[in-house]
């Protein structure tokens, strides 16, 4: 018995990107496709996302020029591919402020938001440091920031102080503090609904970009796997492998139910298909009396 | 070392953090400058206007960031760790920004640019004061302060000019290895 769908839906993606961002210490190890996606849950009579993307209007070409940035299509094509239009969606879950993750909240008229407390105030944070200390708001638009503002003021927008059960029946909210961002955030799906679930579903965020983060090569030090940690971290590593530990823990250790959102190779695990515009969906769960996207 | 003169791509390059070893930082690219005639466009005082201006637009940009975010915090109920000295720093980088704008000298065809950078300064400065008025925990004058930041976004939107550095997110810093798309070019 499962009781939501879950669907990775790819709405860009870069094809040459370095290798390093995706895994800590892999310099000089050349270049891996990376997709820009959201994930779509849908099933108790809710329809949520997991990250909204980005806007292609307001920096697609710079993205594009600059670093390569390809095939952008608007969450009304790409829901389309799974039978869900923007509007339908009720329900958002920002795992963090990075653009291509809190991007486009305008996308999603009907939906209420949110977002760890911690990822907006420790950026406010950062943004009033000196220059010299710019970096730590990497990748965060103040756009976005304002657009937050506005759901704020539409009631919209749920701040999560840590951890929150239940934010939708059988979906819990898990901070990873201090990690890939200040507040960042993964979301726990709990299928069959139980409070001790064994068909639980982690979608990571960018807690995990790719299989090896959770399952890296562990020959180096005679063990068969080991946690690798992506290679941008506002806060630090070692709390990101702190975090794997948790969402293993939640999935019984079993490494294929921890959701990549930024992984090519999430097609050689689950059932997928590309659309007409060339852009990826992959299919990891149907709920019950569901039918295949793929 | 390139010259911002005949190789108009070193101040795209120059604006990103690099690594010491980043071949970006060697790299020139097309003819070699010796080949390739000064760019009329690009003459110093164009180029000491655009390392000011790059100032004020990028302490501009966070500032709406800084008071969007404790707007948030405002409006959905965050807790009082934003209360420190927040708006008087705001303050404090808000004059800072006002006296580049003051003495940076502007060649006559970027007026236009820093009368833009004006305004949104000015549109910034008025969220400020309606902020210092109400406080961190005012009610009320939200949707206001909220218009204010939203004009200064769109000025500086509107005034973005990538080759200089002067854009609304910073992707320059999302990697740690960079210049990966310049260098396929």
């Amino acid at each position: 018995m499962a009781d939501y769908s879950i669907w990775v839906l790819e709405y860009s993606y870069v094809k040459d990107y370095h290798k390093s961002g995706v895994l800590y210490g892999a310099h000089n190890q050349g270049y891996v496709k990376l997709p820009y996606c959201y994930v779509l849950i849908k099933g108790n009579g809710h329809t949520a996302m997991v990250d909204v993307g980005y806007n292609d209007k307001d920096y697609g070409k710079h993205l594009a020029d600059k670093f390569g940035v390809e095939n952008w299509h608007s969450p009304k094509e790409v829901l389309a591919g799974v039978g869900v239009s923007p509007e339908e969606v009720d329900t958002v879950f920002v795992t963090h402020s990075h653009f291509d993750h809190f991007g486009n909240v305008e996308a999603f008229p009907n939906a209420h938001f949110y977002i760890q407390e911690r990822e907006i105030s420790k950026n406010v944070w950062a943004m009033a440091l000196p220059d010299r200390m710019r970096w730590m708001m990497t990748a965060v638009d103040p756009g976005d920031i304002l657009r937050g503002v506005g759901l704020a003021q539409q009631k919209r927008l749920t701040m999560v102080d840590g951890s929150l059960e239940d934010a939708l029946p059988g979906i819990d909210l898990h901070a990873a503090v201090d990690s890939h961002t200040y507040g960042s955030m993964w979301v726990t799906v709990r299928n069959d609904g139980k409070k001790q679930s064994s068909d639980t579903w982690v979608l990571a965020g960018d807690l995990v970009y790719v299989f090896e983060n959770v399952e890296g090569s562990g020959s180096a030090v005679d063990v068969d796997t080991l946690y690798v940690p992506v290679g941008l971290a506002a806060g630090s590593q070692t709390n990101l492998v702190l975090a794997t530990e948790e969402m293993m823990k939640q999935t019984g250790y079993e490494a294929r139910r921890v959701i990549p959102i930024h992984e090519e190779r999430l097609k050689d695990t689950f059932p997928c298909r590309i659309t007409e515009d060339g852009l990826r969906i992959s299919e990891i769960c149907l709920a019950d009396g569901e039918s295949s996207k793929v | 070392m390139a010259d911002f003169r005949t190789d108009p791509g070193f101040l795209d390059r120059a604006v990103t953090i690099h690594r010491a070893d980043c071949e970006a930082l060697a790299r020139t690219s097309g003819p070699s400058p010796a080949e390739t005639p000064p760019s009329p466009d690009l003459d110093e005082a164009v180029a000491a206007y655009v390392l000011a201006a790059r100032r004020a637009y990028d302490g501009m940009r966070r500032q709406i960031g800084h008071l969007a975010g404790l707007l948030i915090l405002a409006e959905a109920g965050g807790r009082e760790v934003l209360a420190v000295a927040a708006l008087s720093d705001a303050r404090e980088k808000w004059d800072a920004i006002e006296a580049v704008l003051e003495t940076a000298r502007t060649p006559p065809r970027l007026d236009h640019h820093r009368e833009s950078l004006r305004l949104a300064h000015h549109l910034i400065g008025t969220a400020l004061s309606a902020f210092d008025q109400i406080g961190l925990r005012g009610k009320g004058a939200g949707p206001a302060i909220s218009a204010q930041l939203n004009g200064a976004y769109r000025i500086l939107q509107g005034i973005a000019e990538p080759r200089a550095g002067m854009t609304m997110v910073d992707f320059s810093h999302a990697c740690c290895s960079c210049a990966q798309h310049a260098n396929r070019r």
